[in-house]
């Protein structure tokens, strides 16, 4: 379900025009990176969790041209599914 | 700081953002992941743009170990959820580490400095905050981010025998040492650089010093405990010096450059040492034992990147060598200033505006480079002479039309300048009655005129034609006094390469109007 499909549903779910709809989700998008870019934990209940995560920095070996390089580190989302959507994604 | 927020806390704020109530954003916010769900299962990809794509990655069978027992079991397929974030949602969580790149690390970092890694690693961990600037050195020296943690674990073993030593700046630095921020010890790696320099700068000071530094650099490296006497001895020496105030100023001096130095890359530890270094004038003894410290580093480093020195002193000299070859090259073919006077073998004496009067500067310069030119030069005499005998003709006839012109004899001087300067190859305007003025600046137009030049060029005055060993600015200089000129003579005879003029070619040399 592409960009376009998901806010479309959305707004029938919501009875809302499809442009609210999608202000909403630009609104949510930016909230959810600030409070996670505060170092919050968000979790959803059935879900799952969304962090932020520190990657500590590491050697990496080109595998063609054999150089090894430091990668350096880096903060990343992840997203930690809930259990019951594990069993629903494996049902 | 970690917080556990729940949808409840992401409500509001979207309520705040939007200006809708409460209930309403919760409700949004079931129904955004209520739907991500639904799609996941049914499309197995969401894509949400601004926030990233959730995916349904199918895992397939494999087999793996129970780390207990050691048995083998199947795991069996499965799906697995993947979500990747948006470039613009990554970047803004990954901002404290944006300036960060992946950096090639080079074969000949040896091996056990790549131990240290992990540790810097650690301080990440730790230091979150502090990480910027850490790793901003890191970046910066790509090959070195492993070899000052390096240091540091080297240089541990030694402090103790330093903190032995009867001084308070010693344990201070000592301390310094082991701090786990690489920021410290990076710039202590290059401070050794300057090191080798100065002390061998150090010499024609205090010449009894050196030998002590190398006798002592020789003793170092062996043990710690050969360090210490190595400082005492050298203590003992830079005492004994015959002149212990220049020696001891010259020491001083010298530290408080490794410091400064230190302070350009340390910042705020740097400083400290520095204004430490500087506060206390008795600290002769004092930096001789930092000198001592700072060439175990040397010989250390020496040690243990050999291969990197090498390789950077033979691309040094290879620039040096290119350098100097480029500076030969460019000074014998006039590369950056093609109107520069060609200086060897002419012995210009005049500076005269009148070319007639520098008629044995050919003579001078032929008769230096060829025997031969006897011919040649004879020529350019006849050649001369004509000039001579043509100006002074011009010169006469002009003279007359100039009386004639003036009809008074008060006016006789300030005429006769007039005519005079149609003879001259540079005229002066301020020289030219004001009725000439006119009749010159009418002539300047008919010529290509040089943009922001000094004259302008108003006819040809004479010709000449190139002989072996002439270029343009030795002929400019020749006949208008200056090299300088050569651009004229480039633009009246539409030259396009000015550094190539063949022998037998005639130039027409222009006379100039001086603005």
């Amino acid at each position: 379900m592409n960009n376009k499909e998901f806010i479309n549903t959305l707004s029938t779910r919501l009875e809302k025009d499809p442009k609210t709809v999608k202000q909403l989700v630009d609104d949510m998008v930016s909230a959810m990176a600030d409070l996670l870019d505060e170092g919050a934990t968000l979790t959803f209940q059935g879900f799952g969790t969304y962090e932020v995560k520190k990657k500590k920095e590491r050697i990496i070996v080109h595998p063609t041209t054999k150089q090894r390089q430091l990668v350096p580190p880096k903060l990343a989302i992840s997203f930690k599914a809930s259990t019951v959507l594990k069993d629903k994604v494996n049902d | 700081m970690e917080k556990k927020l729940l949808p409840q806390d992401l409500a509001t704020a979207i309520a705040q953002r939007q200006g809708i109530s409460q209930e309403e954003a919760l409700a949004f916010v079931r129904a955004f992941f209520e739907i991500t769900e639904e799609a996941l299962l049914r499309d197995s990809f969401v894509k949400v743009s601004g926030f990233g794509t959730t995916k349904l990655v199918s895992v397939s069978e494999r087999e793996s170990v129970n780390v207990n027992t050691g048995e083998r079991f199947q795991i069996g397929k499965h799906n697995k959820i993947s979500f990747t974030p948006d470039a613009t949602l990554r970047d803004l969580v990954n901002r404290p580490f944006a300036l960060l790149s992946t950096t090639t690390l080079y074969d000949e970092t040896p091996e056990e400095e790549l131990d240290a890694v992990p540790s810097i690693e650690l301080n990440y961990a730790e230091e979150e905050e502090e990480a910027e600037v850490t790793t901003q050195i890191a970046s910066h020296s790509s090959e070195e981010t492993a070899s000052p943690q390096h240091e540091v674990m080297e240089e541990t073993p030694v402090s103790p025998s330093l903190q032995a030593s009867p001084t308070q700046q010693i344990p201070n630095i000592a301390e310094e040492a082991p701090s786990p921020s690489a920021a410290t010890e990076v710039p202590l790696v290059e401070i050794v650089v300057p090191q080798e320099e100065i002390s061998t700068n150090v010499s024609p000071v205090a010449s009894p010093q050196p030998q002590a530094e190398q006798q002592h650099s020789d003793v170092v490296s062996d043990s710690s405990e050969e360090m210490a006497n190595a400082i005492a001895t050298q203590h003992e020496i830079s005492e004994e010096t015959t002149n212990p105030a220049s020696s001891s100023a010259s020491s001083h001096s010298t530290n408080t450059d490794n410091n400064s130095s230190q302070t350009n890359d340390n910042g705020d530890h740097g400083k400290e040492t520095s204004a430490e270094t500087v506060r206390e004038p008795e600290t002769a003894a004092t930096i001789t034992n930092i000198q001592g410290e700072l060439h175990v580093k040397t010989e250390e480093i020496g040690k243990g990147s050999h291969g990197h020195s090498t390789k950077f002193n033979i691309l040094l000299i290879a620039f040096v060598t290119l350098l100097v070859l480029f500076a030969y090259f460019a000074g014998y073919y006039h590369w950056l200033c093609p109107t520069c006077p060609n200086t060897h073998g002419v012995t210009s004496t005049t500076n005269s505006n009148v070319a007639y009067k520098t008629v044995d500067t050919p003579t001078i310069a032929t008769a230096q480079r060829d025997s031969t030119a006897a011919s040649p030069t004879q020529q350019s005499r006849v050649d001369s002479a004509n000039l001579q005998h043509e100006a002074a003709t011009n010169v006469e006839h002009t003279e007359k039309t100039g009386t004639e012109e003036a009809g008074t004899p008060t006016n006789n001087a300030t005429s006769a300048a007039a005519p005079a300067a149609t003879s001259q190859i540079i005229v002066n305007v301020a020289a030219l009655p004001a009725t000439d003025k006119g009749k010159w600046e009418k002539k300047a137009q008919q010529h290509q005129q040089l943009p922001h030049g000094k004259s302008y060029i108003v006819g040809t005055f004479t010709s000449h034609t190139v002989k072996e060993g002439d270029s343009l600015p030795r002929l400019a200089k020749r006949y208008y006094g200056n090299a300088n000129y050569a651009r004229y003579i480039i633009l009246y005879n539409h030259i396009e390469h000015p550094d190539i003029i063949k022998v037998g070619q005639q130039l027409k040399l222009p006379q100039l109007l001086q603005k």
